[in-house]
């Protein structure tokens, strides 16, 4: 495993990954700085943003009123360091900003993305291993519906029925098992819908291969089949989307995050960005970057465990 | 991975997961924010807790920094000042229990009263002097500098007395020392907190709750709670929930859904307070750029537009009279403006030329929420209805406070002063010439600005109220504002909750609030 982990293709892709989120910030930080508004205005107030000697001294305490790019050179003096900076609305470091939220963000995150895999997947295997007009029916209009249906406007819908009428879950906000119970729901709802469709599809392809009649000839149990033979199969395109999605989890978080007030990344990024908090922003670019490279490495990694033809470049 | 089969090593990734979220979920579990939080001011013993939603963060808690209407809120219930409003907006004595002015008006000494922090440090002279060297200091950067620019210098001859020279008279230093930007401050204290000289002090801060608890040292608070929590960024429909649910106790207002069906219920109107705020609604106008050059198309824009349909849009708001809310001294409570005139608005326009309308589209601003959008197409389509069009242009609020001072030729828009003082009401918005920068409608008339001028530096009184009404009427007659409604904020609290009320100054308040 470890002799795996250090060949050469992984430093390889690991340059690659620092590249890439250097490129990330980089582009971030040019997209940020050509906004036509002012954060020191913002943080100035309506009465003071008229006084230009305020504003100019909070230009000032920020550095804004440095050239873009020293303020960039600024930024990677600092990163390199690990340091995120300050947040120019409270004044708190960034890194404790995003270090109080992000245990939420991936518990609700990674929560709704082993849905996706677990629960999507799983559904799909076994609609497909048991063909027939009624589930394949039920199994279009779920993923029809889940696929289509808002997930802010699922959240409303659950806040309605689960809070304010059965009181069976807390309004919003994080902190114990039963608050997660519907920001999942509303997150993994779509996901699951889709990779049910997608495994299902996939998995329905893999039963129509050669070798699954010649392990059906050679007497081996449906079971068996699916379990050990046509699943690994079925899986390869599953994990690939799972990695590439995860960028789009994230967007869903942030609605999620919203609607019930969870406490977590998405939330604090749509904070920094209604009011310019360019620190604040940056951190939550570069640490949803990490996450979204991450990923992407480490489903490369999964591949050759789950298809050994790609491990020995076969 | 020769020697670790897929098998064991997908056993082993399960079991590791299963690990991580109940890692996860244990670390939740310690730690409750929000909704069903387990949160308790420790100092709660003796009384019981208020929950209060708000809607958005608190942006800073530094009394030198804080400026926003939460941020304010949490540090007015952690300290007192040297004077405070009472319940009329009248300013009344606080720490400071009597204060003597010289008669040139430039030398104001206060003599303060025993007082202590809520670490049983008596509050001295020297605190205060601590905080406004801070605001002044340009490394601050604090919004509130330009209040004081005018103290040359502060004595504290003795722990009791605060000795404050100005270089020229300034008949509302006593408004600019009872804001919280002149709470005393402790010596070495966490920045971050607002040293605590009032009736509550900061016991915790997280992403998404402030818990206030009791300070004991504080023996004029008249509240039994042991503590508040502050639950924050709670959007509508959960401030709504949360409330009906029976875990909150108290909104700083109904979310505009519920308000019709809340005001329909007699039962749940029980628990609704309501009062007038010192803040402006109005439709602004850059008196230097066409069409709005025209002093005929302001005019005709005010006869345009419908005043009673703002007020009706934002709930409880009353058509606004005149530019000065009614209840800020020197406003002018009687005043009348005409009504909405569509055949008198059109006459006007065609006289001048604009038979059959004013030429061109220009953007009116307006911040991205709801609120903003409703009035601004109200204003679209009275103003279409005589002949003048504009198109909305919804930007950021950080965007539209940076925009619309320079860039927008007309904007919707709220103002409501520092502190109650006409003065400091019209010469941030109407004062040409040295602070022009802040003067987004470019309105430049050296009546007013000579008015204004006399007014500042005229004792408080009558004399001064005339000034201002003088300077109200030369601006309703040249109307780089239409005014649209004065504000009234609403309040919604459970049964057994007392002592709510909407200040006409601090609008937002957790003191003197009680639960039975």
């Amino acid at each position: 495993m470890i002799r795996h982990l250090l060949n050469r293709p992984l430093i390889r892709r690991l340059s690659w990954a620092v590249v890439t989120l250097w490129g990330v910030t980089l582009l971030a930080f040019l997209v940020l700085y050509r906004i036509p508004a002012d954060p020191a205005v913002a943080l100035a107030g309506p009465s003071a943003a008229g006084d230009p000697a305020v504003v100019q001294s909070i230009r000032a305490r920020l550095r804004l009123d440095q050239p873009v790019w020293v303020q960039y050179g600024d930024f990677l003096l600092r990163l390199s360091r690990g340091d995120l900076g300050q947040s120019y609305v409270k004044g708190t470091p960034v890194r404790e900003a995003i270090t109080a939220v992000l245990p939420n963000t991936l518990l609700l995150g990674l929560s709704g993305w082993a849905c996706w895999l677990v629960l999507g997947t799983g559904i799909g295997v076994l609609v497909a291993a048991r063909p027939g007009k009624v589930s394949e029916g039920l199994l279009l209009a779920f993923s029809i519906l889940g696929a289509s249906t808002p997930a802010f406007w699922i959240g409303i819908l659950l806040l309605y029925v689960f809070v304010a009428r059965l009181g069976w879950f807390p309004a919003g906000g994080t902190g114990t098992p039963k608050h997660l119970v519907l920001p999942l729901i509303t997150l993994a709802a779509s996901g699951v819908a889709y990779y049910a469709r997608l495994a299902h599809s996939a998995m329905s392809d893999t039963l129509r291969e050669d070798f699954i009649r010649t392990a059906k000839a050679k007497g081996l149990s449906p079971t068996v089949i699916v379990m050990r033979h046509a699943l690994r199969n079925a899986l390869l395109p599953l994990v690939t989307i799972a990695g590439a999605d995860l960028a789009a989890l994230l967007g869903g978080v942030v609605f999620t995050e919203s609607v019930f007030a969870w406490n977590g990344l998405g939330q604090l990024a749509v904070e920094a960005v209604a009011g310019l908090d360019i620190p604040v922003i940056m951190g939550v670019v570069l640490v949803s970057g990490v996450l979204v490279v991450a990923a992407n490495l480490v489903v490369d990694l999964i591949y050759p465990i789950i298809d050994p033809r790609i491990r020995s470049g076969t | 991975m020769p020697n670790l089969s897929r098998t064991r090593f997908l056993r082993a990734a399960s079991s590791a997961l299963a690990l991580l979220s109940l890692c996860l979920l244990a670390g939740c579990g310690s730690a409750s924010n929000g909704s069903g939080a387990t949160a308790t001011p420790s100092g709660a013993e003796g009384g019981k807790t208020l929950v209060v939603a708000i809607p958005d963060d608190v942006k800073s808690l530094d009394p030198a920094l804080a400026f926003d209407t939460w941020s304010t809120m949490i540090v007015h219930a952690c300290t007192r000042r040297l004077v405070d409003y009472d319940d009329a907006g009248k300013l009344v004595p606080d720490l400071a229990e009597r204060w003597e002015v010289s008669d040139d008006g430039k030398n104001y000494t206060f003599h303060l009263r025993d007082a202590k922090f809520a670490d049983g440090t008596a509050i001295a002279s020297k605190h205060f002097r601590a905080a406004l060297h801070r605001v002044q200091d340009p490394k601050t950067g604090s919004p509130g500098a330009g209040f004081y620019r005018g103290i040359v210098s502060v004595e504290t001859p003795d722990p009791k007395t605060l000795a404050i020279e100005l270089d020229k008279p300034d008949p509302t230093l006593l408004n600019l020392v009872g804001l919280t930007f002149l709470a005393p401050e402790l010596p070495g204290a966490d920045k971050g907190k607002p040293s605590p000289s009032g009736p509550y002090q900061v016991e915790s801060v997280s992403g998404s709750e402030v818990v206030l608890k009791r300070n004991p040292h504080d023996n004029r608070n008249p509240s039994r709670l042991g503590g508040i929590r502050v639950q924050l960024k709670v959007n509508d429909a959960l401030r709504t929930t949360r409330f009906r649910t029976g875990e909150v106790d108290l909104l700083p207002g109904i979310p505009p859904a519920d308000y019709p069906r809340v005001m329909a219920n007699a039962a749940e109107k029980r628990g609704v307070v309501q009062g007038p705020v010192n803040q402006t609604w109005y439709f602004g106008m850059k008196v230097d750029r066409a069409p709005w050059s025209n002093p005929v198309v302001r005019q005709a824009a005010l006869l345009a537009i419908d005043r009673t349909k703002h007020a009706r849009l934002s709930g409880p708001g009353e058509p606004a009279n005149g530019i000065l809310p009614p209840h800020l001294p020197g406003a002018d409570a009687a005043r009348t403006l005409p009504g909405q005139n569509v055949a008198e608005a059109k006459r006007l326009l065609a006289e001048a030329g604009f038979a059959n309308g004013v030429p061109g589209r220009t953007a009116l601003w307006i911040n991205t929420t709801a609120d903003y959008l409703r009035h601004a197409q109200a204003i679209q389509s009275d103003l279409a209805a005589v002949g003048i069009q504009v198109d909305l242009k919804p930007v950021s609020n950080t965007q539209y406070l940076s925009g619309y001072r320079r860039e927008a030729d007309c904007w919707y828009g709220g103002w409501y002063p520092d502190f109650p003082d006409a003065g400091n009401f019209l010469e941030p918005l109407f004062l040409g010439g040295e602070k022009a920068a802040s003067n987004a409608t470019h309105y430049n008339n050296p009546v007013v600005n000579r008015l204004l001028t006399q007014a500042r530096t005229t004792p408080l009184g009558p004399e001064r109220n005339v000034l201002y009404k003088q300077a109200e009427d030369q601006l309703l007659k040249d109307l780089p504002w239409v005014p649209l409604y004065f504000e009234v904020e609403t309040r919604w609290f459970k049964e057994g909750v007392t002592g709510v009320k909407v200040h006409p100054v601090w609008r937002q308040m957790l003191t003197g609030i009680d639960k039975r």
